[in-house]
């Protein structure tokens, strides 16, 4: 609500989906184009970096933080915001761990061992249910989505610990006997010579771009995120998008967590500490307004390997680690000034000098 | 009507604080069971629950009960300013000592001073206190990081003979830890100009971290590398893993801590060694000196445990010892020390 | 000539405005406040230390730190933006405080370096303000990119070490008391005095109302809303400097870490004080009360002895909840 012109290329890009959206194109041009220059100046700096196998090891470094990027996307798209996705990928590697080193039953005096398969249902079941909680909160009890989530970030972090005692749980490949092994097949192991995890990146990204642009429920959670309350009034059942799409942010961050032990062969508690701030620059990157709304899958794949290619990157060429946390602040910055200037530039031809509309992420439409 | 739903719901926030406040109290009570000395309470706040800290609280809580000790446990999450609080409530608290596993070396100055002029004992422990606090310590026990440092490179490089390429895996930076332990490498290093250093960087002491960095380091200088320093176990862990992902058995990685996973890939044969410094015996060790400072006895003014060496050969056994026997271990834990701090042998394990 | 008239009619709307607001605040915190007297009452009689003057200094001690950049933020947030970066400048502005002490003593010099670190919280804070109001860089994306770059800036001065200080009277700032009162919490007073008239009485105060509840309106309506917004940002810098300086004379070292991750205390310190995030609505002293609430929580489960794992759950459920109540409590009032 905070800008005409954008709310009105939102309204385009939603109704001219599908068919080929000249704005949206060059919105996502500027993500692209800043992913080409990263590659370029890396390759000229060091002749490795654009490898198969070198681009496979980043992609799968990548897609830890892609997926908790494509959870977040469809929470921002909404216009509310998830911080608990990193406590949330800790507690779910943490859940794994447990469920893969066999639970005994003291009243039956057994102990159960898992199969993989179960131990992936359970442990997204988990990440459903933290979701689920932090979207009732949101939905029918009207806590603000950062507090919310903030709340929770403590919640599933303490819990996480509580369950070892701050420990972390080795050696999840199981063993042929117990029929459980397979856990490297989650994301370390390879299949077609590409890491599983990229193939479980790419997979859920699909899923969404099909959801988001293919069925009533992508539609919905783009007019709550635009305005909700004229969603509402038009039949769309906001509480319950808000509520699914904080469940799909948490099932996300579980599968994230799932790949991340997977590649470790362990779970630690503190795993995914501050990884929310990375999260949420990947979809802010790719062009989505945290007003809600606005934003796409491609743009927020595209901002997931921005920070991934940049970061491994300055590690190859060896910038000192000081350095580096100057540069990724830097790219942040430029990358998303790229996508300002566009939208300034459209503005001025569209309506004159409604210069810093856009500059506040206001959530005036949260309805709170 | 409204009025009555309103005052229920504050009811029944007031009631979940209560019962929180409760559940505390109910804690606190549980650890004043033993009665063969005069209790204390000892204050210990630790920088954060990292899983070290963590597998060091059991033996802490081992020589507590020990002790007949009221443990007050606080952790600072990180954070400096947190742990300059914890430090003043326990002054205000009047405990009887305080134990500080700092956050960081450099801080903390005027809290010791301040707990020194109200005559209560402080230890320090794990990471080093530097001046202006040191002068007022009474203790620091703490691991021998230089010599831990010191043992890994000269064995990774008698395995690599002598010569060729090898890259670091550091601590953070500034931290005591990753200033002594890169001080030990770099000594070693002197001796040995035909080995050349690829590349070093932080990882943090995390096992995401090895695995990122150390994925990155294969794709630019491949087989080049000779061998592997990290710093602790855990980013050694994950270097392995990136090592393994890309199918590459042959290069011997060194790391420092032996924690579970460490000592496993030790006995495995995945990683060349470790130093074994045992959370348990340090952090309990450390409770211990406050014990007896605070019962008015001379303690030493540094402790320096020296961390056994682990290598194939005796991984499984300190695997069995700490790890599969670890509630034996527990329980002759406080004997262990007080033998330990009375022979002078701090590092000794059995 | 009409633009004089619509000045005029904006600013009556926002004192209107602003009025409604005090009222819902005043309910809102009210039941917070009672809340938070549900959880200290119980606590003060089961360990009667924790209202001891002593500990109550130290508790202040602690929130004076956190309260600096709760109250930048807060303002921030009542413009209608967000500040990831002050975590970060409480490290930077140590270390340049400690870079200029760099052995030198007297008074002088302790001056010298309150003011560097509090100018480097005000470069940060213009080069975000700028980002933000005129190149339109949303300020979720450009703090958290100066959130990167101050803590780069820290480690490449400092290189990476922590930066020793024994200029004393530096290091008196935190040690010192008038009246057993130590300077930090006068500093902490003052500081909420001024922003509390600033917001209240001043024509600024009444722009970054108006900015942060509608900023089509604001602009409409002819506010410096550029000016307004880069203010806002320079004020959170200069406080988070002001605070890494304080931090900086308590630890008696420059450190460029030392503020990591206070970004997300600083942002629900003010949200659970009831200053909305989506700008406009809330007070200064909400700020304070979101502090002081975080602060005796973690001050309170200490003292109790709870394991520091069930510290992050408790702590979870308790802003949850305050700010629950809080959202019930202005929901009423709109009804």
């Amino acid at each position: 609500m905070s800008d005409i012109s954008q709310t009105a290329s939102g309204e385009q890009s939603r109704k001219g989906r599908g068919s080929f959206d000249l704005g949206r194109m060059l919105l996502e041009g500027r993500a692209f184009f800043a992913l080409i220059a990263i590659i370029i100046i890396f390759s000229i700096l060091s002749p490795v970096y654009f490898t198969t196998n070198n681009m496979l090891t980043m992609s799968s470094h990548v897609a830890i933080f892609g997926l908790l990027s494509l959870g977040m996307l469809l929470v921002i798209l909404t216009g509310g915001i998830d911080l608990s996705v990193g406590s949330t990928l800790g507690l779910s590697g943490m859940v794994a761990g447990f469920l893969m080193q066999g639970v005994t039953l003291e009243s039956a005096g057994v102990t159960l061992y898992f199969p993989v398969w179960a131990v992936v249902i359970l442990t997204c079941a988990l990440g459903a249910f933290v979701g689920a909680i932090n979207g009732i909160l949101i939905a029918w009890f009207r806590v603000p989505a950062f507090v919310a989530t903030l709340g929770m970030l403590y919640v599933a972090r303490g819990a996480a610990l509580l369950m070892t005692n701050g420990l972390t749980y080795n050696n999840l490949g199981g063993s042929p006997e117990l029929g459980n092994t397979g856990f490297d097949w989650l994301g370390f192991n390879r299949l077609f010579g590409i890491p599983v995890g990229v193939l479980i990146f790419a997979a859920v990204a699909i899923v969404l771009i099909f959801v988001l642009n293919r069925t009533p429920f992508g539609r919905w959670i783009y007019s709550t995120g635009g305005n909700s309350r004229a969603a509402e009034l038009s039949g769309v059942p906001v509480k319950r998008v808000q509520v699914l799409v904080y469940v799909l942010s948490g099932v996300c961050a579980a599968i994230a967590g799932l790949v991340l032990s997977s590649q470790l062969t362990s779970a630690g508690p503190t795993a995914g500490n501050t990884y929310e701030l990375t999260a949420i620059a990947g979809v802010v990157i790719g062009g989505a307004a945290l007003t809600g709304g606005r934003g796409n899958v491609r743009g927020t794949l595209l901002g997931a390997f921005v920070i991934g290619f940049l970061s491994d990157g300055l590690v190859i060429i060896g910038v000192s680690s000081y350095w580096q946390t100057v540069f990724m602040g830097a790219v942040i910055v430029l990358a998303v000034l790229l996508n300002s200037i566009q939208y300034r530039g459209r503005k001025k031809s569209a309506k004159p000098a409604s210069g810093s509309g856009s500059a506040s992420p206001q959530s005036g439409t949260t309805g709170g | 009507m409204r009025r009555a739903k309103w005052f229920r719901q504050l009811a029944v926030g007031a009631a979940a604080m209560c019962g929180l406040s409760l559940m505390g109290v109910a804690q606190a009570q549980q650890s004043e069971t033993q009665e063969n000395k005069e209790p204390l309470t000892i204050g210990y706040t630790v920088y954060a629950m990292s899983g070290w800290v963590s597998s060091g609280r059991e033996g802490v809580d081992a020589v507590a009960r020990a002790n007949n000790v009221d443990l007050r446990w606080a952790s600072a999450d990180n954070s400096v300013a947190s742990q300059v609080a914890q430090m003043n409530q326990f002054i205000a608290q009047g405990v009887d000592a305080i134990v500080v596993d700092p956050v960081d070396s450099a801080a903390l100055g005027p809290q010791i001073k301040k707990a020194r002029e109200r005559d209560i004992p402080v230890i320090g422990t794990n990471v080093k206190v530097f001046d202006p606090g040191k002068q007022y310590l009474n203790s620091y026990v703490g691991p021998d990081d230089i010599a831990a440092g010191e043992n890994q490179t000269r064995a990774l490089i008698r395995k690599i003979g002598g010569k060729g390429n090898v890259v670091i895996l550091q601590g953070p930076l500034g931290q005591s830890g990753t200033i002594d332990r890169t001080k030990g490498i770099e000594n070693v290093l002197a001796e040995h100009p035909e080995v050349k250093v690829l590349a070093k960087r932080p990882g943090d002491w995390k096992r995401e971290e090895g695995y990122n960095i150390m994925a990155s380091w294969l794709s630019r200088y491949g087989e080049d590398i000779d061998g592997v320093i990290s710093e602790n176990d855990d980013m050694a862990v994950g270097a392995i893993r990136a090592m393994r992902q890309r199918r590459i058995n042959d290069i011997p990685i060194v790391g420092i801590d032996g924690i579970e996973a460490g000592l496993q890939n030790v006995a495995a044969g995945h990683q060349l060694m470790s130093n074994l410094q045992n959370a348990p015996l340090q952090l309990g060790m450390a409770l211990q000196v406050a014990v007896n400072a605070a019962r008015g006895q001379e303690v030493p003014k540094e402790i320096f445990i020296g961390m056994p060496i682990v290598t194939q050969e005796n991984a499984e056994q300190y695997y069995r010892q700490m790890y599969k026997n670890r509630e034996q271990f527990l329980d002759e834990l406080p004997e262990l020390i007080r033998r330990n701090l009375a022979s002078g042998d701090y590092g000794n394990q059995q | 000539m009409s633009t004089a008239h619509t000045e005029n009619a904006a600013s009556t709307r926002s004192t209107k405005a602003i009025g409604a607001i005090f009222n819902r605040t005043r309910l809102a915190s009210l039941v917070v406040w009672i809340a938070f007297a549900c959880y200290v009452v119980p606590l003060a009689i089961v360990e009667p230390q924790f209202i001891s003057f002593y500990n109550i200094i130290s508790i202040l001690m602690l929130i004076s730190v956190y309260a600096l950049i709760g109250f930048g933020e807060g303002v921030v947030v009542l413009s209608g933006g967000i500040d990831l970066s002050v975590g970060s400048v409480v490290g930077l502005a140590g270390v340049v405080a400690a870079l200029i002490l760099d052995g030198h003593s007297g008074l002088g010099w302790a001056l010298m370096a309150i003011l560097g670190g509090v100018a480097a919280g005000i470069v940060i804070g213009t080069f975000n303000g700028i980002a933000v109001a005129l190149l339109n860089i949303p300020a979720f994306v450009a703090t958290l990119g100066t959130l990167s770059i101050a803590l780069g800036c820290g480690y490449v001065l400092s290189n990476g070490q922590q930066i020793s200080i024994n200029n004393m009277e530096f290091l008196d700032i935190s040690v010192y008391s008038w009246f057993g009162i130590p300077i930090p919490i006068y500093i902490l007073f003052g500081v909420f005095f001024l922003l509390w008239l600033t917001l209240s009485r001043t024509r600024l105060g009444r722009y970054v109302y108006a900015v942060g509840g509608n900023i089509q309106a604001a602009f409409v309506a002819g506010l410096p809303i550029r000016r307004v917004l880069i203010s806002a940002f320079m004020i959170s810098g200069a406080l988070s400097g002001l605070a890494g300086v304080l931090l900086a004379s308590q630890i008696t070292a420059g450190i460029a870490t030392t503020g990591t991750g206070y970004e997300l205390i600083a942002i629900a310190a003010p949200v659970i004080g009831g200053i909305s995030l989506a700008g406009g609505r809330g007070s200064i002293a909400g700020a304070l009360f979101g502090v002081i609430l975080l602060g005796t929580i973690d001050n309170g489960l200490t003292i109790l002895n709870v394991s520091p794992f069930y510290q992050h759950i408790i702590s979870g459920f308790i802003i949850i909840l305050a700010v629950f109540l809080d959202t019930v409590a202005s929901r009423r009032k709109l009804v």
